[in-house]
């Protein structure tokens, strides 16, 4: 199962059938389908858009800003915080991530939030993640810091 | 692409919530409906004139309404006045017959503009 955080939004892909309701049973955290990838319930229907002082899902957008949803995102500042089911900003998360680098992947426990902060005291903002339901571990491709 | 609305001050609004850092694209300052396309940061609005055209339409229907029936009672009156010409020494013009049927083919004519204009206006998008 793949799991892309993309600023702070979430797209999932299964690999094989039937992952995305095994993670849904194994975290609590309910995924929806969204064209032809799935996310978490509360970003479903997160626009492409961003209106500077209207409400954008649970903040109030600070930029006019259109493209990929990823990026409406990035250019307001918030990313999802799955462990509370609400978007945040950015700047709200102060947990800490430890990244460990084991060859071409990096492990570390659980899934990352993004905004995390890594022992350089830079923030996570995008990763792809590898779920395997057998070892219950998240390896991570690749990682972005910012 | 989202529908949007401007005022006469030059501000944008998506939903009554403005936009500031919306650029009009027309000549001039009015109250306007529109679009506003965002693309990244920039932010175009575009104001429809289709509301515009449709008011210049319907009274462009009505003066044509209104020719219409003046036309239409020029040559009902054409007629009466010629119908009532039978006296010794009067006689209606030779034409008046002729005269009359071209103006109510006038009528026709403008009708079937009326008739064009309604379509057009259903067609403003």
């Amino acid at each position: 199962m793949k799991i892309l955080c993309l600023h702070g939004y979430f797209k999932i892909e299964e690999t094989f059938a039937g992952e995305c309701s095994d993670f849904s049973s194994l975290f609590g955290l309910d995924l929806v389908r969204v064209g032809n990838y799935f996310t978490f319930k509360e970003l479903e229907n997160a626009l492409d858009y961003s209106i500077e002082g209207a409400p954008y899902l649970d903040e109030t957008a600070i930029k006019t800003f259109a493209g990929e949803i990823g990026e409406v995102f990035r250019a307001n500042e918030i990313i999802f915080n799955f462990n509370k089911g609400l978007v945040e900003p950015i700047a709200s998360i102060t947990q800490k991530v430890p990244l460990f680098s084991v060859g071409n992947f990096y492990i570390s426990p659980g899934l990352i939030l993004p905004g995390s902060l890594t022992d350089e005291g830079k923030r996570v903002t995008d990763y792809a993640a590898w779920f395997s339901q057998d070892t219950m571990k998240f390896r991570y491709s690749e990682v972005t810091v910012d | 692409m989202i529908q949007a609305t401007a005022d006469a001050d030059g501000k944008v609004f998506v939903d009554g919530v403005e936009v500031p850092t919306a650029v009009i694209v027309s000549a001039g300052k009015q109250s306007s409906e529109g679009i506003l396309l965002i693309d990244g940061e920039l932010a175009l609005y575009f104001p429809s004139n289709a509301t515009d055209i449709a008011a210049v339409i319907d009274n462009a229907i009505k003066i044509i309404d209104d020719a219409a029936a003046a036309i239409t009672k020029t040559a009902t009156m054409f007629t009466s006045v010629a119908t009532g010409m039978t006296g010794p020494t009067t006689a209606p013009p030779p034409t008046i017959g002729a005269d009359v049927v071209v103006l109510n083919s006038k009528v026709t004519s403008l009708n079937q503009t009326k008739t064009d204009l309604t379509e057009l206006k259903g067609k403003l998008k």
